[in-house]
C-alpha cells in the first residue's frame, strides 16, 4: 500500500502548496491596503484588518510546514517519484493504477538484475518522460489545458 | 473486420496470440521478441488505439498484494484481433526470413 499512500502524499502536498502561494498572497494584498490606509482607518477596522491578516498568516504558516512534511515524507519513501505522479496525469484515469504498477515491476526487474540504484532511476526515469511524449495529442492537449486552467483559476482567486 | 494492424500495433497484437498478458508482461515479451524497449505509455496509448479498432479487449484485475496493491491491466485478442494477428504473424515471419536471406 506503500505506493498508494505516497500518491496521496504528493498530491496533498501540491494542494498545501496551492494553499500556500494563496493565503500569502491574499496575505500581502491585505497587508498593502492597511499600509496605505493606516493613517485613516478606525480602531475597530484596523483590529478588522489585523485579525484577517493573522489568520491568512497563520493558515499560509499552516500549510506551508504541511507542505515540507507532506513533501519531505514522500522524497523520503522509496518506490515511487514525483514525476510518475505528473505523468500519470496525461493517461486516462483507469489505467493509472496499472501504468504505476508496470513501472514499478520494470524497477523490480532492473534492481533483480543488480543496476544500482542510480541507474534504476535513471531508466525509469526515461521510460516515463517517452511515455509523456508519445501520448496522443489528444490527451496531451487535453490534460495541459486542464492543468493551465487550475493555475489560471488559482492566480485569480489569488488575486 | 478493419485493415490489418502495421507498425507497433501488429507488434503488439503478435504477442497476445497465446494468451492474455498485462502491461509489464506484454513490454518484456516486446523486448524479447524484438529486442527493443517500448515505454509503459506507448503501450498503453497504442493498446487503447487497438481496442478502439476492435482487435482487443481488456480487463483490470483485482488488486494485487506486491507493490502497493495496484491492480493490472490484462489486454487479450478479440475474434477480430485474432484472425488480424494470425496474418501479422505470417507477415513478422516472411520479413525475418527474408532479412535473414538479404
Amino acid at each position: 500500500m506503500r505506493s498508494i499512500r505516497l500518491r496521496y502524499s504528493v498530491r496533498a502536498a501540491l494542494w498545501f502548496a496551492l494553499g500556500t502561494v494563496m493565503a500569502f498572497s491574499s496575505l500581502s494584498s491585505m497587508l498593502a491596503e492597511y499600509l496605505e490606509q493606516i493613517d485613516t482607518l478606525s480602531t475597530a477596522k484596523r483590529m478588522a484588518m489585523l485579525a484577517s491578516m493573522a489568520f491568512a498568516g497563520g493558515l499560509g504558516l499552516v500549510g506551508a510546514s504541511m507542505f515540507a512534511w507532506v513533501l519531505i515524507r514522500a522524497l523520503l519513501l522509496p518506490g515511487r517519484t514525483i514525476l510518475i505522479d505528473f505523468a500519470l496525469l496525461f493517461f486516462p484515469r483507469e489505467d493509472r493504477g496499472c501504468m504505476e504498477d508496470d513501472w514499478a515491476a520494470t524497477a523490480d526487474e532492473h534492481r533483480a538484475k543488480g543496476h544500482p540504484k542510480l541507474v534504476v532511476i535513471a531508466l525509469i526515469t526515461a521510460n516515463v518522460i517517452l511515455s509523456i511524449m508519445r501520448t496522443t495529442p489528444h490527451d496531451f492537449q487535453k490534460h495541459v489545458l486542464w492543468i493551465m486552467a487550475a493555475l489560471f483559476t488559482a492566480i485569480k482567486f489569488a488575486n | 473486420m478493419a485493415n490489418i494492424p502495421t507498425g507497433r500495433k501488429a507488434e503488439l497484437m503478435a504477442l497476445l496470440i497465446n494468451g492474455e498478458l498485462y502491461g509489464f508482461e506484454l513490454a518484456q515479451a516486446y523486448r524479447d521478441r524484438y529486442g527493443k524497449m517500448i515505454p509503459i505509455g506507448t503501450l498503453y496509448t497504442t493498446m487503447r488505439r487497438a481496442e478502439d479498432d476492435g482487435f482487443i479487449s481488456s480487463r483490470i484485475s483485482e488488486e494485487t498484494s506486491d507493490r502497493g496493491g495496484n491492480r493490472r491491466k490484462y489486454f487479450k485478442l478479440t475474434a477480430d484481433g485474432f484472425r488480424a494477428a494470425e496474418a501479422i504473424a505470417v507477415l513478422l515471419a516472411t520479413k525475418k526470413r527474408g532479412a535473414r536471406h538479404a
